[in-house]
């Protein structure tokens, strides 16, 4: 099912605008992933498509059908939450087939339904069992098996992998993306983890502060980003940014500042932040023409690749190395491939094309 | 070096004896506050269940007694099937029917009035839902036998003397089930009234499918606190009750003494204590009973 959002806004009693004029269309079958720090406003949305949250202004569409005013229970949703929210004195079969009782199935349909749901999520052994007894994965699996088994047209995640471990995170992902893609089903996933996006999103949407800062597939995100703010937001670890126009005291930060300005060429519009990507840095033992003295102040070992911390200017530069010898000097020279490179206005925030 | 070494035994040593001492000594005070109180508490259960087993002749000459007397199938049987009070016309096993139904009926309309009340406030966009809620808190400041007259006045207009209605009704209003309640609803995650919203519940639904469910440890909680109160409730039961068929086993313990006492005999103190008894049974019972489920209920620990 298409779902299109048209300037949809949200404004609290307070007059604080939470979510400023939205625009989207969701294609069929698309895991759209809505990312961002907290209160970027990205639950808010998600809450006003599920209709938990009415929508102050705009038009919400699921398929040809407006649902402004639709009532939760028919706008043909299943939402998963982060909690689970599970229905605690109900055994997992209950719960799961509470939803299509209520819409006045027949028992016997429930049952198969049920057995169904449960038989795609490995659950059949726990039907009978009440949420309490169930581990962490388990009742995010009853959570999700809620949602399939009314097959509905949109699903709807509210950071569901936030109460696991990192471990069972990473697994219950994969399983999602796997269901999503298997069933087809349209869907909008809300999270704060950049990880997490990355890796499930057909198409992201990066938040901050109610607005929209860019809309992309992942790949598009990470080498494409159109602000500053994805820039910083996307990526672990996320993006340098050498700011160009901060004011700086000492001596030394002085001349590297002058430095970076003129290895960027960067004399006509000083009022920019230059990025580049930690894995994207080059480095070598010696100077040339066209590098940077650098001194590492710590490294962080992460087995595939290590992380080397240090000052540009006194802006914390960070460059990643995935080679298997380690840096035999704290004092290394960097150099920045061309391609590598983005600019950002200061003032809007915006990318600069190159 | 060395002066450490010799020097640590000697602290501990030192240290250890007054601690175990000093240890001794508060545990034998706290278990004698500890006994002497639930002396204090059990003692006149005790001497009502003794004295209750001698004849009255016996208990008027002697008073209270602490032995066990042999007049025990005798008071017993005559305080539960012999007819008494003026009428003749009510038994042991009547009022204990009457208080029982009292008890039940009072427990259950509170607790059916205070989930709707605390339901209502908590889930619902009321307007002035908070001052409606301090509103019926304040009514803690205002008891039963505050508005006592103007209680009776209307009872007695509805015709509702003598029945269980006039009984129970006036009494089950409640503030404190509602500001339990309301706790509880309050801590109650929002996301399941949510998720049942998504799968089609609407607000009955929801209260009886799942919240009224989710309550139960609070409910039995409430029916023990309530039911027990519900049954030693006497000043109203007095007020509105004249025919004898409805007296409460509480008051009737008061009327056989009386009753007995007009006619010039001996009170049947036996008797009375006998009933007594009785009296105390059914909400000790409940308590026993209800605070099995009560540690299930716990041990679950849902939600």
């Amino acid at each position: 099912m298409q779902v299109t959002l048209k300037n949809i806004t949200k404004t609290y009693g307070n007059n604080v605008q939470a979510v400023k004029p939205v625009n989207l269309e969701i294609n069929q079958g698309e895991l759209i992933v809505l990312v961002g720090p907290s209160g970027c406003g990205k639950s808010t949305i998600l809450r006003m498509v599920a209709g938990l949250e009415d929508i102050t202004g705009g038009e919400l569409y699921i398929g040809d059908r407006q649902v402004n005013h639709v009532d939760p229970a028919d706008r043909d949703i299943a939402m998963v939450f982060q909690n689970y929210a599970l229905y605690p004195h109900m055994s997992v079969a209950q719960n799961m087939g509470y939803g299509l009782k209520n819409r006045g199935v027949t028992k016997d349909e429930i049952t198969q339904k049920v057995r169904d749901a449960a038989d795609i999520l490995n659950l059949s052994e726990f039907l009978d069992r009440k949420p309490s007894q169930l581990s962490g994965g388990q009742r995010q699996r009853v959570a999700m098996g809620r949602a399939i088994v009314r097959n509905p047209s949109l699903f709807l995640f509210d950071e569901p992998l936030s109460n696991l471990d990192a471990k069972l995170r990473n697994q219950m992902r994969i399983e999602i993306k796997k269901l999503q893609r298997r069933l087809g089903v349209t869907s909008i996933y809300v999270t704060h983890d950049q990880v997490e996006a990355m890796t499930l999103a057909d198409r992201i949407v990066v938040l901050n502060g109610g607005v929209v800062e860019q809309v992309g597939t992942p790949s598009e995100i990470y080498n494409n980003p159109a602000s500053l703010f994805v820039a910083s937001f996307m990526g672990s670890p996320p993006m340098n940014l050498i700011n160009l126009a901060k004011p700086v005291t000492h001596k030394n930060d002085k001349n590297e500042l002058k430095l970076v300005n003129k290895l960027f060429g960067s004399q006509d519009h000083n009022n920019i932040q230059i990025g580049i990507r930690p894995e994207k840095v080059q480095y070598t033992y010696d100077a040339s023409e066209n590098s940077l003295p650098f001194t590492i102040d710590y490294t962080e070992e992460l087995g595939a690749s290590r992380l080397m911390h240090g000052k540009i200017a006194d802006q914390s530069f960070i460059l990643s190395d995935t080679s298997e010898t380690e840096v035999k000097s704290n004092n290394i020279h960097l150099s920045f491939p061309a391609e590598a490179l983005y600019k950002f206005d200061n003032e809007t925030g915006r990318k600069i094309e190159l | 070096m060395t002066d450490m070494t010799s020097e640590n035994p000697v602290i501990l040593s030192s240290k250890e004896k007054p601690k175990a001492k000093k240890l001794k000594l508060s545990s034998i005070i706290d278990h004698s506050i500890l006994i002497i109180g639930s002396l204090f508490m059990l003692m006149p259960v005790l001497m009502a269940f003794t004295t209750s087993t001698h004849d009255h002749v016996t208990i008027h000459k002697e008073g209270l007694m602490l032995s066990i007397g042999d007049q025990f199938a005798e008071n017993y049987g005559a305080a539960m099937f012999e007819k008494g009070g003026f009428t003749e016309t009510v038994d042991g096993l009547t009022m204990l029917m009457n208080s029982l139904i009292l008890g039940i009926g009072f427990a259950v309309g509170k607790i059916v009035i205070s989930v709707l009340a605390a339901y209502a406030i908590v889930y619902f966009r009321l307007k002035f839902a908070t001052l409606a809620f301090w509103i019926i808190f304040t009514t803690l400041l205002l008891p039963l036998e505050v508005r006592i007259l103007p209680s009776y006045e209307v009872v007695h207009s509805f015709g509702l003397s003598n029945t269980y209605t006039g009984l129970i009704l006036p009494l089950i209003a409640s503030a404190t089930g509602t500001f339990y309640f309301r706790q509880f609803f309050m801590s109650v995650p929002d996301e399941l009234v949510e998720a049942a919203k998504i799968d089609g519940a609407g607000p009955f639904k929801f209260l009886i499918d799942i919240l009224v469910p989710i309550s139960k440890t609070m409910v039995a909680a409430i029916f023990i606190i309530m039911f027990v109160f519900g049954w030693n409730q006497y000043l109203w039961p007095a007020l509105i009750t004249t025919d004898e068929t409805m007296f409460t086993i509480i008051r009737g313990i008061r009327q056989i003494i009386l009753a007995y006492a007009e006619g010039n005999n001996i009170p049947e103190h036996g008797q009375a204590m006998a009933l007594a008894v009785i009296a105390v049974l059914p909400p000790v019972l409940i308590v026993v009973f209800f605070q099995s489920w009560f540690v299930k209920g716990l041990v679950e620990s849902e939600k």
